[in-house]
């Protein structure tokens, strides 16, 4: 709620120049800046969900909006032609307004109706996706989502090229996560998390409860809706099963095994945990049956998540210096 | 009239906890609803801000109607609820939450300066204005609470049992608020249990059993009544 203090911008800014680098480190090895794009869209799936999750809820259609920026997005390139340049903003747009129309139902709901109702959205999105053969290309999904050319006259970047790619996603990601930081340190925020602790107090205060609600769910999705064309158009194919519950309970897990009470969270935990998960790529079958027991084990181990670390190196540093 | 409540009900599914009351709290008037537990003195007190609507009834206020309206208006229309239980955003900081009581105020410079009034006010809050107000003791907390419902510059302010918990020293601290806060030109409904407390702070009292009013008088004629006495008073 505060804002960021002197560790914390080295710590983020060391992050960004660490990301900056990343693709000379690896010497540019096609595989692991995949890697790193993948990480890219995680973290603005699991830090877009924080900010709901500021408000006191879980999204399971969280993914599902994602897939509603990344179908527009692909459609408009596939049925009308336009580059992902436009996609972009039909995508971030269209999933911001129906994201605007669910939430004034859904945010009617409390607590475990809201998880149930937001879980039912989140399957009728992707069943919609697969009813309409036609339109939405049905399980099959849509094919061929070209990456865009930016034409800048003098220099003309194609993003097919994996690395232009990266610096792309590195600079969504920047600024998602940007803009969700100054969401929360700004007076806005401060009102989603007194409603996120006692929503009657909210109420008794003069808060808006339902229209904040309503805006701050709109903002998440609209967010989301970028990430979704940006994964579209890397991908070059999309499906149904792309955005389904499953998508939002991993960035519900990256969420708790990183923290949930600084936007850092959901950064270090989606970073952490999709290096995790590729790293087990190679268990095959037990993949999932280990990266449960990575989340159990981060759970007792590391109650709070990864957000707490620097404090309790701090703690520890403290305590022995001090002998 | 500042505030008038005519023949108000209020349902929770079938049980009717008020039963048509009617009250009127006059410009810089203070007046206190007394009444056993469940007596539904809280329920008129959510009724007028906005929390409950009323099955029946009418709350009018500056003469105009103002029930079903929801909270965030009766806030902006400068009718605040101190809530029973001293409640706080208990991780939240002692200034975030007085910041928050000004929420419908935009002018940064005018917050700033209600914080530093609550400040005056209450000098131990400005030590203590970076702690999370849950750490505070119960007393402290109050005066969080009372400060938020300040810093939104109600005309009425309605208490929900103030003295709750706290210590007899503590009490007289609250009871001399309630009665700056009058001289101020502020206009209070008190909800108390203590009857001896707020009789003694108030100019009218009303007192509730099981939804509708019993009796309603001047408040010295209703610290000399014996029934009241026998009742609410322990004499």
């Amino acid at each position: 709620m505060e804002d960021l203090d002197r560790p914390h911008r080295i710590a983020w800014l060391a992050l960004l120049a660490v990301a900056l680098v990343v693709p000379f480190l690896v010497n540019f090895d096609l595989y692991l800046i995949h890697v790193g794009i993948i990480i890219t869209f995680n973290v603005s799936l699991a830090a877009s969900l924080w900010l709901i999750w500021t408000l006191g809820v879980i999204s399971f259609a969280h993914a599902g909006f994602m897939g509603i920026g990344a179908y527009a997005s692909a459609l408009v390139l596939t049925k009308l032609g336009l580059s992902m340049w436009y996609g972009l903003w039909i995508g971030a747009f269209i999933s911001g307004a129906i994201a605007l129309a669910i939430s004034i139902p859904l945010m009617r709901t409390r607590a475990v109706y809201f998880f149930m109702a937001s879980w039912a959205v989140g399957e009728v999105i992707k069943r919609n996706f697969a009813y309409f053969k036609d339109f939405f290309g049905g399980w099959d999904g849509v094919f061929d989502i070209k990456p865009p050319v930016l034409d800048l006259g003098f220099l003309q970047i194609d993003f097919a090229n994996r690395v232009a790619y990266y610096y792309l996603a590195l600079f969504a990601v920047t600024a998602t996560v940007w803009v969700i930081h100054r969401v929360n340190s700004s007076r806005t925020g401060m009102i989603y998390w007194s409603i996120h602790e006692n929503e009657l107090l909210a109420q008794h205060t003069g808060i808006n409860v339902f229209r904040h609600k309503v805006i701050c769910f709109t903002i998440a999705c609209t967010l989301v809706g970028i990430t979704g064309a940006l994964y579209a158009h890397y991908q070059t194919y999309i499906s149904p099963k792309t955005f389904d519950i499953w998508k939002s309970e991993f960035a519900l897990v990256h969420l708790i095994v990183g923290g949930l009470t600084t936007v850092g969270g959901p950064v270090a935990g989606a970073i952490s945990l999709t290096i995790v998960d590729e790293l087990l790529r190679a268990t095959g079958y037990f993949r999932t049956i280990f990266f449960g027991v990575v989340l159990i084990a981060s759970v007792l181990l590391l109650p709070g998540g990864l957000e707490t670390v620097p404090g309790r190196l701090r703690k520890l540093f403290q305590r022995t210096s001090g002998r | 009239m500042l505030l008038e409540v005519k023949n108000l009900r209020v349902h929770y599914g079938k049980v009717e906890a008020v039963k048509g009351v009617s009250l009127s709290l006059r410009q810089g008037q203070i007046i206190t609803l007394i009444g056993a537990n469940g007596a539904g003195k809280s329920s008129i007190l959510k009724a007028i801000s906005g929390l409950v609507r009323p099955s029946g009834g009418e709350v009018l206020y500056e003469g105009r109607r103002i029930d079903g309206q929801p909270p965030n208006r009766v806030v902006e229309m400068g009718i605040v609820n101190v809530p029973e239980g001293r409640r706080l955003f208990k991780l939240m900081t002692v200034r975030e939450n007085l910041r928050l009581g000004a929420y419908l105020d935009r002018d940064s410079r005018r917050v700033a300066d209600g914080i530093e009034e609550v400040f005056d006010r209450f000098p131990i809050l400005r030590e203590k204005q970076h702690q999370p107000s849950g750490k505070l003791s119960g007393g402290q907390q109050q005066m969080v609470a009372i400060g938020r419902a300040l810093m939104a510059r109600p005309k009425v302010l309605l208490m929900d049992e103030p003295s709750l918990g706290l210590s007899p020293k503590m009490i007289d601290e609250i009871a001399a608020l309630i009665v700056e806060l009058r001289k101020a030109g502020l206009s209070i409904v008190l909800v108390e249990q203590n009857a001896n407390l707020a009789l003694h702070l108030a100019d009218h009292g009303y007192v509730l059993e099981t939804g509708s009013i019993a009796l309603e008088g001047p408040s010295d004629r209703l610290l000399s009544d014996p029934e009241v006495a026998r009742a609410y008073l322990g004499a």
